[in-house]
């Protein structure tokens, strides 16, 4: 039985997440690394480009 | 009693993005982001509304700040996770029952707007209607109108979906008219969305903050189709410029979607012709910054609070008030 959308397939999976370990600062209510800076200020901008583009699954996500 | 204006944002704690917004929004507003699934977590966002014959209000609360809606200005609405159950489900239900009752409040977006404005058929419509070149579309269900969508491009047609698969990403591709006629059964399963190919030469991410556009010219090593199925290290964003027609055309756009947000996509051919593909409501923005340098999340800042005090009146005790009563959607240039 031919499955919906088989003319379309899976994508290659992206690459691995470069982003490093983080948690949500309720005080200062941005995430922060494991030495307190946060992320946006403490990673190279380089990091965040598979962040951006790639949500927890490692999949893209610019048009969610 | 004074109401300092406080912009409230809705999104998902480990959002990365939206630290990028509330990093400059903490600069010269009060900010408080929450997640409303914190909302059945005892103690951690506590949340109080009234609806009588009084105008609705509600108080937030956490370890660190209160809000009282009447000091709220704007509301930055970006990917909040789903709820996951009744609980969260009924308390988001209450919580976006009770948001939406706030007057003279800028949304971006507002979600409801968002919903509507997502991409589509009336979208492609509006675009061609305001004079965007857009490509040959259908939707269908049935296989012989496949191929002869197909047998009118040159035997080819782009294969898309409307929404993503929540688990596996899924990219445009072309197909031919022999696979289309492979897979009738298949297509008669789920409607299916065929565009006409555009011979493109790279793409653009165009993101609209406002009346702030920030074009992003998007090349890949080998002239994918779908760039977001391209390795990062193939692909190449730099800043371009837009023309003025086109500019104006976008704004009118906006305004007909009713969206203060949106992320545009475009193919672009040899001729230099834009050919509009569709538009994101809620579109990332965070990769196209990192990687032109274009501060997008200053914009989207700047806008929410700005752009939601402009109507705005001082009262001399501190407080604040709508100048103008609810503010309408953006329109039409």
């Amino acid at each position: 039985m031919a499955a919906p959308f088989a003319l379309l397939v899976e994508s290659p999976r992206p690459p691995a997440d470069r982003t490093p370990a983080f948690s949500y600062d309720r005080a200062r209510q941005l995430n922060v690394t494991p030495t307190g800076e946060a992320v946006v200020e403490a990673a190279p901008a380089a990091m965040f480009g598979p962040t951006y583009t790639h949500n927890s699954s490692g999949h893209k996500k610019d048009d969610d | 009693m004074t109401l300092p204006p406080t912009v409230l944002v809705v999104a998902a704690p480990s959002d990365l993005s939206a630290d990028l917004v509330v990093r400059h929004l903490s600069e010269h507003a009060n900010v408080h982001r929450v997640d409303p699934n914190d909302l059945v977590k005892p103690g951690v966002l506590r949340m109080t509304g009234h609806a009588d014959d009084k105008p609705l209000r509600f108080e937030l609360a956490d370890e660190h700040r209160t809000t009282l809606s009447s000091a709220i200005v704007s509301v930055w609405w970006w990917h909040p996770d789903p709820p996951d159950g009744w609980a969260q489900a009924e308390s988001r239900a209450v919580l976006e029952g009770l948001l939406y009752g706030l007057e003279g409040v800028l949304w971006v977006n507002h979600p409801s707007r968002a919903a509507a404005a997502r991409s589509g058929p009336t979208q492609l419509n509006r675009a061609a209607n305001l004079g965007f070149r857009i490509p040959d579309t259908i939707y269908t269900n049935d296989p012989r109108e496949a191929v002869n969508f197909a047998l009118d491009h040159g035997g080819e047609a782009v294969c898309k979906t409307l929404l993503g698969h929540s688990e596996r990403f899924v990219p445009a591709r072309v197909v031919t008219v022999e696979e289309i006629e492979a897979e009738r059964e298949s297509i008669r399963k789920a409607m299916h969305y065929f565009q006409q190919p555009v011979q493109k030469v790279y793409d653009v991410r165009l993101t609209v903050v406002g009346d702030r556009l920030f074009p992003c010219k998007v090349s890949s090593r080998g002239g994918d189709l779908d760039w977001r199925a391209v390795p990062e290290e193939e692909l190449s964003f730099e800043p371009i410029s837009i023309s003025l027609p086109l500019a104006q055309k976008v704004r009118k756009l906006m305004g007909l979607l009713g969206l203060e947000y949106g992320a545009l996509d475009f193919a672009v051919d040899a001729a230099g012709t834009w050919w509009y593909l569709e538009t994101n409501p809620s579109g990332q923005f965070g990769f196209v910054e990192s990687t032109t340098g274009m501060v997008i999340s200053r914009a989207i800042a700047d806008h929410l609070v700005q752009s939601a005090m402009a109507n705005r009146v001082f009262t001399p005790d501190g407080g604040h008030k709508a100048s103008s009563g609810p503010r309408k959607p953006r329109k039409a240039l």
